[in-house]
């Protein structure tokens, strides 16, 4: 794509510097304008991630470069680039817990950890039970689960294994309901640099605060996994789907 | 014949180059090692001393500006200044401290020799070429020796006694000697060293240095003054009046037979220790020597190839309380800031009570840094493949879990462990991580993977199993365990010790003490979506929660 600046350049009256050409920027972002004697490389701030553009079409290599499939055609579909967003925080909010939540996220992580990376789980609210783990396609060798620590304990620990390029995934249940909107600034800072999948599991009475996750699922049991779509970043939200799991089996049936 | 062997022998050994580093004040400055680093340290200035049988064996600068002289009584130092510390030698810490530098000198050459209890030699010939010339060896060498912040003296010649004799002849004047490294200056100067300079030599370096002594003191009645006269007397009239073993030692000591040194191998542990006058009570007190123990120990680590599944550190307060913090590495990189930042964690978590005199940095149990860490078994069910990950993102994530064991405690972290067992709370534990780092090849059977596959098992376990009771609905009776429970048509019965005559109920058998069960599980599900597996134990005739789905 090129850039704003190439692009206005033919039009301009009486060929002006291209200093000129970038003052209505400069009021904006000057620190950025300064860099390479005053030139703008509109180029690369449009490269950054952070800034979501209208006319991007959700093609199919940046829905790869910015997500994994969750294994869920339905979900896939409301999902903005078609999956669990990559080295972000996704917060699932739950009104009560073990409807399925991490059968939800279980074919990503097995497909994640497939090429590498550790599991960790912060947390838990109860011990795994490894041959469960093991047929969802989990290597239980890469599994560490941190648990009954002090408050500064697991808030460190998450935001040092979210942080961290050799883990695969992060599952945290925080033992306190109420998180701050800096902690969870932290985390989702953390996750940018580091983990590629990140997930927080919340209750639902949290949904009306507000958080920096870029993704916020709610979750709702009935006869199937009822899911809507809180919060995404770069898409819209408000979509609903429902999921039904089959048996002994994670993901869509084939 | 016998004069041109002699002659190969003394081309072959005249190729040698012995470096001598004499720590002369090695006794006093053992308990200051690495403190005067820092400008501001009160320690430099103040007066010490170390005294052995109540008398003065090294006094400081401070104290010498006091008037205190070697061999001076304690009373009358303490008269002179009531401020002195004093501390008794101590011949381990000395020895401890020679070790540390012998450390040093192995990154210059892997012939090192810890020649006496203040002198180390090595051998650097061959170092020369791979440090470009001999000033540049000695350069980096000197700077090494500098962070530790120890005074020595150094000579160069080509035998090994001749460089330590030249080391403590050569005071004053070290330049000409070790820069030029001149091989007649050398002898000119060993013709003018006076006789009773290899009083302080022996033998062999673990012979005692009193036979020398005494014949030392024989020649100098004789009127011979300097070693230049000495050469010059027969061999045969010298062996008969001072015996065999001096005559080899001058034979030594002119390169003109070789020097058996037991030369400094590589140790299989490192130990270092600071000694702390004033006291430290603070963590970043601590911390601020720590940082260049832990420097030498990945000096000793990567001279050697090796790294450290360990290290402890220990201190020692001055009411002779002892405080160890062990602190275990997965990480093949051990770096000087990775071990700061894993002490940092470690040492938060304490509080220091008193003020720690001592500090001691140990390691052991080293293994090869080429090794391989052995692949888990049980990859070959997940086809998961960590050789996926870059070096990178492996060394990332030993480093996390190196962190999160040194700051949190054992009974909060964990790995999942699975076994060939029957119940499943036997089947899948989980393992304190400290415990299970080194991999263990798992009990999981293949053959067992392949009959769980076939399961809908729960992602959850209870710690305890929960009793469900029993809701009477008219004649109908259903189970109740937060909200009504309804019951899959999946059944699995799970038996141990079947094979047991005995089917009392809660039988346990006395040879192997295991309890039998017998449970029948069912998936069962509430009105809210809760999936939860139960089981029904035939020898209590109760219902139980056991997983979450």
């Amino acid at each position: 794509m090129p850039s704003l600046l190439s692009l206005s350049t033919p039009f301009l009256p009486e060929n002006p510097s291209l200093e000129e050409t970038c003052t209505p920027l400069k009021n904006t972002a000057p620190s950025i304008l300064k860099t390479h004697s005053n030139l703008v490389s509109l180029d690369n701030l449009l490269k950054r991630s952070d800034i979501w553009q209208a006319s991007q079409q959700n093609t199919q290599q940046t829905a790869q470069q910015h997500a994994i499939s969750t294994g869920y055609a339905k979900l896939d579909a409301i999902l903005h680039y078609r999956g669990w967003p990559l080295n972000a925080l996704t917060e699932i909010l739950v009104a009560q817990q073990h409807i399925g939540e991490i059968a939800l996220i279980l074919p990503s992580i097995a497909k994640k950890m497939k090429s590498g990376g550790a599991l960790y789980l912060i947390e838990p609210p109860f011990n795994p039970y490894a041959p469960a783990w093991l047929n969802a396609g989990i290597d239980i060798n890469q599994m560490f689960i941190i648990k009954s620590c002090q408050e500064q304990d697991w808030l460190w620990a998450s935001e040092q294994v979210m942080g961290n390029k050799g883990v695969a995934c992060c599952l945290f249940w925080p033992p306190k309901d109420h998180l701050s909107n800096k902690i969870l600034k932290r985390l989702q800072l953390a996750s940018k640099q580091g983990s590629p999948l990140n997930f927080i599991f919340r209750q639902s009475s949290v949904t009306n605060q507000s958080s920096p996750a870029s993704l916020r699922l709610m979750l709702r049991a009935s006869s199937k996994l009822e899911i809507e779509v809180i919060k995404q970043q770069g898409g819209w939200s408000g979509q609903c789907t429902s999921i039904h799991f089959s048996k002994n089996k994670y993901g869509d049936e084939k | 014949m016998k004069q041109a062997l002699t002659k190969k022998l003394y081309e072959k050994l005249s190729k040698k180059l012995w470096l001598s580093l004499y720590f002369y004040q090695l006794p006093l400055e053992a308990f200051t090692l690495g403190k005067y680093l820092n400008e501001d340290n009160e320690e430099q200035k103040s007066p010490f001393v170390v005294i052995e049988k109540s008398k003065l064996l090294y006094c400081n600068q401070t104290a010498q500006a006091y008037g205190l002289t070697n061999n001076m009584k304690v009373a009358t130092a303490y008269a002179l200044c009531a401020d002195l510390k004093i501390k008794e030698r101590n011949p381990s810490l000395e020895s401890v401290c020679l070790l540390e530098l012998a450390n040093v000198a192995y990154k210059f050459s892997s012939q090192v020799c810890l020649y006496n209890n203040k002198t180390i030699l090595l051998e650097v010939s061959g170092s020369c070429r791979l440090f470009s010339d001999l000033s540049n060896l000695l350069k980096q060498l000197n700077d090494k020796i500098s962070l530790i912040d120890i005074s020595f003296y150094m000579a160069i010649a080509e035998t090994p006694k001749q460089s330590f004799l030249l080391s403590i002849y050569n005071q004053e004047n070290l330049d000409i000697n070790t820069q030029n490294n001149d091989h007649l200056e050398n002898n000119r100067q060993l013709q003018r060293m006076p006789i009773g300079f290899i009083a302080q030599d022996s033998f062999t370096q673990t012979k005692k240095q009193d036979s020398l002594k005494k014949i030392a003191l024989k020649i100098k009645r004789m009127g011979i003054n300097t070693l230049g006269d000495l050469f010059i007397l027969p061999d045969a009239t010298l062996g008969r009046r001072f015996g065999r073993d001096f005559l080899t030692y001058l034979y030594r000591l002119k390169g003109q037979v070789e020097d058996p040194l037991e030369l400094y191998s590589t140790a299989d542990s490192f130990s270092i220790q600071r000694c702390f006058l004033s006291g430290l009570d603070t963590i970043e007190q601590i911390l601020f020597p720590a940082r260049p123990m832990l420097e030498s120990l990945v000096c000793f680590l990567s001279s050697r190839r090796k790294m450290a599944s360990k290290i402890t550190w220990r201190f020692e307060c001055f009411n002779g309380e002892q405080l160890t913090i062990d602190i275990l590495l997965s990480s093949h990189v051990q770096s000087t800031q990775q071990l700061m930042e894993l002490t940092r964690l470690k040492l938060q978590q304490f509080y220091i009570k008193d003020k720690i005199e001592m500090v001691f940095l140990e390691a052991g149990n080293f293994s090869c840094k080429n090794e391989k860490q052995t692949v888990l078994e049980l990859s070959s069910f997940s086809n998961v493949r960590q050789e996926d990950l870059n070096d990178n993102q492996k060394e990332a994530l030993e480093h996390l879990k190196d962190r999160i064991t040194a700051r949190l405690k054992k009974e909060n972290y964990f790995k999942l462990l699975i076994h060939d067992e029957y119940l499943p709370e036997k089947q899948s534990t989980l393992g304190f991580i400290q415990e299970h780092k080194a991999n263990k090849p798992s009990t999981y059977s293949h053959k067992e993977h392949r009959r769980d596959k076939q399961k809908q098992l729960p992602l959850w376990l209870m710690q305890k199993v929960e009793r469900i009771t029993l809701y009477s609905n008219n004649q109908n009776q259903q189970l109740n365990y937060k909200g009504l429970l309804t019951i899959e048509p999946t059944a699995e019965r799970i038996e141990n010790r079947w094979w047991s005559q005995d089917n009392s109920t809660h039988h346990l058998d006395k040879n192997s003490l295991i309890q039998s069960t017998c449970r029948d599980y069912f998936i069962a599900k509430n009105k809210q979506g809760n999936g939860y597996w139960i089981f029904f134990d035939q020898h209590q005739s109760q219902w139980f929660v056991h997983g979450i789905f």
